[in-house]
């Protein structure tokens, strides 16, 4: 068995950083996503029978994309002594849809980027420290999970309920893993701090073998 | 025995350049084992009322909320200088940041997922970061998530009482002692209109 990987959409959102300064692991940061500035699309859009393997007896295989913009968002970052920034978020996500309303899902996150760029993971923290990284551009990997309302009860307030259609549109998003790779992008200035992250994220798919 | 004071003297936990202390095992287990809460401080949290209702996921409803920067605070609800017993400053500031991730279950428990940091008066930035319990009371779920016979008004908010097991990280050294505890918390969400307005807590360290 193979693993493959199918692009979703990419994030692209300018992030503030706000450092706490050093705990005994490490050095805190908070990010928190610039929802004016963020933004979430599909396009374009990778086209193929990639819909063929979802169950064709409910309505969720459609995948028409996600376009939209960041609601809210934060990275709870810390940046270990061994020269790993660990990454651990929650973004949420107003997908552009056909009703008035759009559509919220929650985005949840952990995953690493590697500050030490196969140096000595120590002096590479140290330059972090001084603020030497500044303007570098780094890699990230992170591991995601989705969350999305599932339709809904007639008894329940206009505020929670939201339309079964774009359950279905977007329900491949809580029924599969996915992971990102992207770019964290360094501000100049003390710690290097990270200013722009640049996300695709990408469907896992495991292909049996004999099959394409 | 356990026992809730805010003016127990607990200096010698604190003082971390002494081995720490052996406790002889007990000779058998006939008893509860000691715990104490020192009292530490308490804050209020000023919901914003523009927040995101995901809406029905399975086993209930999220709602993510975030705290008003800088109209939520920390202080000592007995406004006294220093912690009883630790001869450390009291804690007092602005909340910078919080945000928290509600989950309304459908057996009328209400559970959140808190990051929030304190910016204290003297500059130092405390991250605190824990989950909370609550229950909703009988039909809670249906009587909050239908909007029916809602709770709290604006002349009368309602209150329920809320528990929290919070744990704290900072780079000061005037609270540096805060890493070492585990802190618990008893709080009270206020709701108007069924929408939560308002979250006080009292933080204490179990000792």
């Amino acid at each position: 068995m193979t693993l493959s990987s199918r692009r979703m959409f990419t994030i692209d959102a300018a992030v503030t950083a706000r450092p706490l300064g050093e705990i005994p692991s490490g050095f805190r940061i908070d990010l928190q996503y610039n929802k004016e500035t963020s933004r979430v699309s599909s396009r374009p859009l990778e086209e193929g029978a990639w819909d063929d393997d979802w169950p064709q007896h409910t309505r969720e295989r459609m995948w028409k994309g996600l376009n939209g913009s960041v609601v809210s968002g934060n990275d709870w970052v810390t940046v270990y002594t061994n020269a790993v920034i660990r990454m651990n978020g929650r973004v949420t996500i107003a997908a552009r849809t056909q009703a008035r309303r759009p559509f919220l899902i929650d985005m949840l996150y952990s995953g690493v980027t590697d500050l030490a760029q196969g140096g000595d993971a120590k002096a590479q923290y140290e330059r972090w420290r001084a603020g030497e990284f500044g303007g570098m551009t780094l890699s990230s990997t992170l591991a995601i999970t989705f969350e999305l309302a599932h339709g809904t009860e007639s008894w329940a307030r206009k505020e929670e309920q939201s339309p079964e259609a774009d359950y279905a549109r977007f329900a491949r998003l809580v029924r599969a893993q996915y992971v990102a790779l992207g770019t964290a992008q360094l501000g100049e200035g003390p710690y290097s701090l990270i200013n722009r992250l640049h996300l695709t994220v990408h469907e896992l798919a495991s292909i049996a073998q004999g099959e394409t | 025995m356990t026992r809730m004071t805010h003016l127990v003297d607990t200096r010698h936990i604190l003082d971390m350049t002494q081995p720490h202390p052996a406790i002889p095992p007990a000779p058998r287990r006939d008893q509860l084992l000691d715990a104490a809460l020192l009292y530490v401080f308490s804050y209020d949290v000023e919901a914003q009322l523009d927040r995101a209702h995901l809406g029905f996921v399975p086993g209930g409803v999220r709602i993510n909320i975030e705290a008003v920067p800088n109209r939520s605070c920390a202080y000592h609800v007995l406004r006294e200088r220093t912690i009883g017993g630790l001869g450390v400053g009291a804690i007092s500031g602005k909340l910078s940041s919080g945000g928290d991730r509600i989950f309304m279950r459908e057996d009328d428990v209400e559970m959140s997922e808190v990051h929030m940091t304190i910016h204290t008066d003297d500059g130092a930035e405390i991250d605190v970061e824990y989950e909370s319990v609550s229950w909703l009371g009988p039909d809670g779920f249906r009587r909050f998530v239908s909007g029916r016979g809602k709770y709290g008004s604006d002349l009368r908010p309602s209150e329920w009482p809320l528990t929290t097991a919070p744990r704290f990280r900072t780079q000061s050294p005037t609270y540096a002692w805060l890493m070492n505890y585990q802190g618990v918390g008893f709080g009270r969400v206020q709701l108007v209109n069924s929408e939560v307005r308002r979250i006080t807590y009292d933080v204490y360290v179990l000792t």
